[in-house]
């Protein structure tokens, strides 16, 4: 008798333990930027791979940039979203535009990425702002390949 | 004052508070008083004006449970309004380093933080020694049940009056500094939010966690025992009930909001809430838990002996308890999952 007088307490707590799994099951799973969390946009999507072969996935290059910075990553593999083509090219050879453009189009920040130089220079001539050159560029104090990090 | 439904109904509840919780110090100090007399000359006659207060301080009790959440509807409505705000934390920081009134908008929404739940708080344990009193013919706690009155009422005046400020204060053309949950987060790596990140590596996390689950568990069973034999084991649950708070906030910040998101550098508890809502039933469980105890106790605290308190406080531990069970197991199967 007094087994079945918890019976309702231990369904309602048994519910309460199934929650979190019913709600991950029926939410999916979201791809986001591992710095501030936000969903990530494949136009704009940074990618890092660690020596040992881990691939982090950001929303821009401003939170790639914090997380190297957090980590005191020194070398890496850095792989950005071309904003024409929308394609994922090497950052070494990318054209980096901070740019005074208005933010409509969903970008997590102000610096934008192209794979050709022509579309850089097209881009800031259009909307304002510069080509990232020298110690401006982003990603610049990071080695290529597999060195001590 | 940026206006939007949310705004609008938020200030005017505020507003409401301040008016209400300002009559209810009146009547209460004067209640008090006529209880006083009528106590010294043994009439009862104070206790026609104390109807009166036990309504408004009901109608004030909905309006501070209601007024907790639909803050942070409203900060959440904000978030649109700023470029590179991505969350209520970053609405959070709007103000920071502002020089005049908008300065002081993050404090303002500190300082809500605090008095929205100890206000909840104290219409709890109004309404328990209220309870307890009517149970209890002889009134003898009536003095106690003005006091809690009092002391609600004044709270709620001071968190209407917060919220009256951070509402109407100019903040629309304030720019967002720094911060999480913001665009700018890089410039400031060390921080994941407006609370302090204590444990950031895997070592403390375990700790962390350890130490929550085993507060908890404790605290059942604390809990069980004051349900079983009362007295000083009351008193014992109330002070693992008010060290569980800053423990569980720990657990929040550092390990749930990183872990259960799965982004290790992301300590922001809104963006949990934001997306994980059930998080939200764990946390209110664990907080109706710490009240619960502390209700349980002012309704019959030890020494005091049971008699009306018992019949209230009993199932407020059992409440308190099942609270912590479901947060504990809530907690359990999502570390589980992380």
């Amino acid at each position: 008798m007094r087994i079945r007088r918890h019976i309702p307490t231990a369904f309602a707590l048994l519910c309460i333990a199934a929650l979190p799994l019913v709600a991950g099951r029926l939410r999916g799973h979201v791809d986001r930027c591992e710095v501030d969390g936000v969903a990530l946009d494949p136009a704009f999507r940074v990618r890092i791979e660690e020596k040992d072969g881990t691939m982090h996935a950001f929303c821009g290059i401003t939170c790639a940039e914090a997380w190297i910075r957090r980590k005191s990553l020194v070398s890496g593999s850095v792989l950005v979203t071309d904003g024409v083509s929308g394609n994922e090219v090497d950052a070494r050879s990318a054209w980096f535009v901070r740019t005074f453009g208005n933010r409509t189009d969903g970008a997590p920040d102000a610096i934008r990425v192209f794979a050709r130089h022509e579309d850089a220079d097209r881009h800031a001539r259009a909307h304002g702002g510069e080509i990232l050159v020298g110690a401006d560029r982003p990603f610049v104090g990071l080695r290529e390949g597999h060195a001590e990090n | 004052m940026i206006l939007n439904p949310f705004s609008v109904v938020a200030a005017f509840a505020a507003v409401l508070r301040v008016v209400l919780g300002l009559l209810l110090l009146l009547a209460g100090i004067l209640a008090l008083r006529a209880w006083r007399r009528a106590r010294g000359r043994n009439d009862g006659s104070g206790e026609g004006r104390f109807y009166l207060l036990v309504a408004a301080s009901a109608t004030l009790t909905i309006l501070a449970v209601v007024s907790w959440p639909l803050l942070y509807l409203v900060l959440r409505s904000y978030v649109p309004l700023w470029p590179g705000v991505m969350c209520i934390e970053g609405v959070t920081r709007i103000g920071e380093g502002s020089i005049g009134a908008p300065g002081l908008l993050p404090h303002l929404l500190r300082a809500l933080a605090v008095t929205k739940p100890l206000l909840i708080f104290a219409s709890g344990a109004w309404l328990v020694l209220h309870l307890v009193n009517r149970g209890d013919r002889t009134g003898a706690r009536t003095g106690r049940v003005l006091a809690a009155l009092l002391l609600f009422a004044f709270l709620s005046v001071a968190d209407g009056a917060i919220e009256t400020a951070y509402l109407f204060l100019p903040k629309q053309e304030k720019t967002l500094a720094a911060g999480c949950c913001g665009e700018q987060a890089a410039a400031e790596p060390s921080r994941g939010g407006s609370l302090p990140v204590v444990a950031s590596d895997a070592g403390g996390r375990t700790l962390v966690s350890a130490a929550f689950l085993a507060t908890g568990a404790l605290l059942v069973l604390a809990l069980t025992a004051a349900i079983r034999r009362g007295g000083a084991w009351l008193a014992v649950s109330l002070v693992g009930a008010l060290l569980s708070l800053p423990i569980g906030l720990v657990f929040l910040v550092d390990v749930a909001a990183p872990g259960f998101l799965h982004l290790p550098y992301h300590h922001c508890v809104y963006c949990l809430a934001r997306w994980m809502p059930e998080t939200l039933v764990g946390v209110l469980l664990y907080v109706l838990g710490a009240f619960g105890a502390g209700w349980a106790f002012a309704a019959r605290r030890p020494g005091k002996g049971g008699g009306a308190g018992e019949g209230v406080s009993v199932p407020l531990l059992r409440m308190a308890r099942f609270s912590y069970l479901g947060a504990l197991l809530m907690a359990a199967v999502m570390l589980g999952n992380a």
